[in-house]
């Protein structure tokens, strides 16, 4: 905590783009961990199909 | 039931039972939180070890009311200029606290002689939305802080949102994948200093194994991996790397579980070696031994304890 005190207090613009950027990826990686069991259940459900067939 | 088949035998059954396995991606189970994705590790390595003498003692008044009292005597460690010197200083403190519990309301504080008083808060404001709050409050200037959590609970996922003072806000989410394997993430941002983050982690879970990841922008990469060798033992091991300040830590751990006791040890890679026994003397009364040896510095630490309540 207190080396952080110390630390140059960064110019609030980059601040800023720095955290768009991390919100950016922060949604990307949500949506995609959200989307997986998704993907995964279309491509079990293609394996179902298969069994099926057999 | 595995152990008392052959080993070979034991490894059919067990990768038979994994291709019966069907994953059903319309009810995956619910994650674990994200903040305890380690749980299994740090219970092995991450025990509350002590120096000196704990005395804690609980009194329930009703069903949902109780109050206890904690006197804690020995030495604490002040901030030196060297790293590699310790400096103690003999202290006592007598910690009075008062606790509510509700299946849906749960408030703890804690008072100390010093004047700092801790509060804690969890309330269930519907099936899936829980509230947390903690806050420390000192007669220190600044040195009080709180710290809000609004926790989601989705069927297979959970999404959290943190507000703390100083411009501090954070979320995260987790979300099981498959039936074992949870992914998540964190981002936050400090206001005071200007400074945000964002974070990544993994956890795979069967009945005999725990494995989880996290790395994150501050430059922290964690790694941890637990396996349950029976039912009473288990064996820990860490992994915890900062890529910018290149400070690098491994230890190795076990749990070990007796009908009356339990017997947790671990040894790092800084060469500290701890362990600490908790024992059930009988009913309501626990005995509790600590011991912790940090051989590089020479700085031995052994605590003894009694709770009662």
């Amino acid at each position: 905590m207190f080396p952080g005190m110390f630390m140059r207090k960064p110019d609030k613009a980059e601040a800023l783009k720095q955290l768009r950027t991390h919100v950016a990826l922060f949604g990307s990686w949500v949506v995609i961990i959200r989307a997986a069991p998704y993907v995964l259940s279309y491509f079990s459900d293609s394996k179902d199909e298969l069994k099926i067939d057999f | 039931m595995a152990d008392l088949l052959p080993p070979l035998t034991a490894a059919q059954v067990d990768a038979k039972t994994k291709v019966d396995e069907k994953v059903d991606y319309s009810n995956l189970p619910s994650p674990v939180p994200y903040e305890e994705l380690h749980r299994e590790a740090l219970m092995s390595l991450k025990s509350d070890n002590f120096e000196g003498l704990r005395f804690d003692f609980t009194r329930a008044l009703n069903q949902k009311f109780s109050l206890s009292h904690s006197v804690m005597m020995g030495p604490t460690e002040v901030p030196a200029q060297s790293p590699e010197t310790t400096i103690k200083i003999p202290t006592a403190h007598y910690e009075f606290g008062a606790n509510y519990y509700d299946p849906k309301l749960l408030l703890i504080g804690r008072v100390m002689t010093d004047g700092r008083l801790n509060a804690r808060l969890k309330a269930d404001l519907t099936d899936k939305l829980v509230v947390k709050a903690n806050a420390l409050i000192t007669n220190e200037e600044h040195m009080s802080q709180a710290m809000f959590n609004f926790d989601y609970m989705g069927s297979d996922y959970r999404a959290q949102l943190q507000l703390g003072q100083s411009a501090l806000i954070g979320a995260t989410y987790i979300q099981s994948v498959t039936n074992h394997l949870s992914l998540g993430g964190e981002i936050f941002w400090a206001g005071v200093p200007r400074k945000s983050g964002i974070g990544y982690a993994a956890r795979y879970e069967t009945d005999k194994m725990v494995a989880s990841g996290q790395v994150a922008s501050t430059g922290a990469v964690v790694m941890n991996y637990v396996q349950k060798i029976s039912d009473k033992v288990s064996l820990a091991t860490d992994f915890m790397y900062n890529y910018f300040s290149r400070d690098v830590t491994a230890s190795v751990g076990y749990d070990y579980m007796l009908r009356q006791a339990r017997v947790r040890g671990k040894i790092d890679s800084n060469g500290v070696a701890s362990a600490l026994l908790e024992e059930r003397l009988s009913m309501g009364l626990n005995f509790l031994l600590s011991a912790e040896l940090d051989h590089k510095k020479k700085d031995y630490k052994f605590g003894f304890g009694l709770t009662v309540g």
